[in-house]
């Protein structure tokens, strides 16, 4: 989806009052460090669209170029559901971009934002506690999806 | 040039939120999306007809106000079918001030003084010194799996189902299957001599209001951010179905909260649901499942939710185990499985 296509998607979703991810989910966000992003390159191993979380699980290279399984926190699955992700949006192999806030404790996880698919399409799984659509348009904005694994950007300007 | 600059900017707007610990962007992120919860379409508070000292008292005025209540048959019963989401409601505005569900997680909101008791008021401003510091409470019952219950189940933003019936109504919600069973023209029983997450409900219909008294509840939460109930914390709710101001199918409960623990007198809120024939549109339908076997988070030694990740020992695989492995047709992915490249 180019960008004119995902804003006047996002713009349709807007009118029709279905934009609004969930307040409120699982448990408290406050484990990730939510001031930034980072983005996250490797190969999906595993969809798990579940309740009361999605989890989506990534091969990617650690800092230290290890390979290692990376694991993203997502919606539940109403709430991926009507953001246009379903159980069949991610395949086995299939190459991946995740933009992520990360665990504070530095592990290899973190609560996803939104993702990128090998066609350039975006998908956006994502709890409340990112506003996907305003991250994507930030990162088309910025360049950052021009960018490189790992790369980590802030989420707001300030 | 630019890119120089925007990228420095960048590094050091990291740096920066990196240093105060990140506090006032979780903030922000969260109070930006219950902001979008906050504008879905209200309905008006209706207070009880008067004031009542236990929900006994009230629950009994309205059914003898009511004749006894209305005896629908499975032909006149009012039908509220299809998927329904939670909306709008005013139950931080019982709590803080100028509360709504835009300012109920978010930092900065101020604790209404003398509607809760002392012990149950100082813990809330302890909570809510949890989320000036931290951005957000860190921890949540739901975290360890533990039911929400009621009055949370008003609240829960999962989809949910209405099953109306004579003798009892079905209130079914997504959320870890708590399906609350109203009994029509019943007492109150409680054989097992012991609280629960739902409680026990009892209710009658007035017309197309159907009216419940729910006791013997679980402790828990008005949701995460907000004050604790106690195992005193009884509720009234009439639930009527309506239509928005844009013309959308609309369930209205007027709810009255009795807690003579925890609220210093009963206090009333207006929760909503909104019909969602979007969701069936694109497939969603109820299905099973337990947090206790697809949820990695729990409560770590400093009191914040974590997860265990894969490599971990205590790591479950979400989507469930097979004690036999060896025998063809055993995943219990084999969809996704066979999907591989």
């Amino acid at each position: 989806m180019n960008k004119t296509t995902f804003a006047a998607t996002a713009a349709l979703l807007a009118v029709a009052g279905y934009i609004a991810g969930p307040a409120d989910a699982h448990h408290s966000f406050a484990m990730f460090d939510l001031s930034q992003h980072r983005l996250v390159e490797g190969q999906v191993s595993e969809w798990n669209y579940n309740n009361p979380h999605s989890w989506l699980l990534v091969e990617a290279p650690d800092a230290n170029g290890e390979m290692k399984t990376w694991s993203f926190e997502g919606a539940a699955v109403v709430h991926a559901a009507r953001q246009g992700v379903n159980g069949t949006t991610y395949r086995k192999g299939e190459k991946v971009r995740v933009v992520m806030s990360p665990l504070r404790d530095g592990r290899n996880a973190g609560a996803l934002c939104f993702v990128v698919k090998e066609d350039g399409s975006f998908t956006r799984p994502n709890d409340g506690i990112c506003n996907s659509e305003e991250m994507i348009a930030r990162w088309q904005d910025k360049g950052w999806l021009e960018g490189h694994h790992l790369d980590t950007h802030p989420t707001a300007d300030e | 040039m630019q890119i120089t600059k925007t990228l420095t900017r960048a590094v050091l707007a990291a740096a920066m939120c990196a240093a105060m610990g990140s506090v006032h962007a979780q903030g922000r992120a969260a109070d930006a999306v219950a902001r979008e919860q906050a504008s879905l379409p209200m309905a008006e508070l209706e207070l009880p007809p008067k004031d009542f000292k236990t929900a006994e008292e009230h629950y009994n005025y309205l059914l003898e106000k009511a004749h006894g209540g209305t005896k629908h048959t499975m032909t006149t019963i009012p039908v509220w079918d299809g998927l329904w989401g939670s909306g709008n409601n005013t139950m931080p505005a019982i709590f803080l001030e100028d509360g709504t569900l835009a300012t109920a997680w978010a930092p900065g909101a101020k604790v209404k003084q003398g509607v809760l008791t002392s012990p149950y008021e100082q813990h809330f401003k302890e909570r809510r010194a949890e989320i000036e510091k931290y951005g957000q409470q860190r921890y949540d019952r739901l975290t360890n799996c533990e039911y929400p219950g009621v009055p949370r189940w008003l609240w829960e933003p999962y989809v949910k189902e209405f099953v109306n019936m004579p003798n009892q109504s079905w209130m079914m919600n997504d959320m870890m299957n708590e399906t609350r069973r109203v009994y029509i023209g019943g007492e109150h029983v409680n054989m097992e001599g012991k609280h629960s997450p739902l409680g026990d409900s009892i209710g009658f219909w007035d017309g197309d209001k159907l009216v419940i008294w729910t006791k013997w509840v679980n402790p828990a939460d008005y949701v995460r951010g907000m004050p604790l109930t106690s195992n005193q914390f009884e509720m009234v709710e009439t639930w009527e179905e309506r239509h928005n101001a844009s013309g959308a199918r609309q369930l209205v409960t007027q709810v009255t909260f009795y807690d003579p623990v925890g609220l210093v007198k009963p206090q009333s809120a207006v929760y909503t649901h909104e019909s969602r024939p979007d969701l069936a549109a694109a497939g969603v339908r109820i299905r099973l499942w337990e947090c206790e076997s697809s949820s990695n988070s729990y409560k770590d030694a400093e009191g914040n939710t974590q997860f265990y990740l894969p490599g971990d020992p205590e790591y479950k695989d979400p989507r469930g185990f097979t004690d036999f492995p060896e025998l063809p047709g055993q995943s219990l992915n084999p969809i996704f499985d066979a999907g591989a490249q």
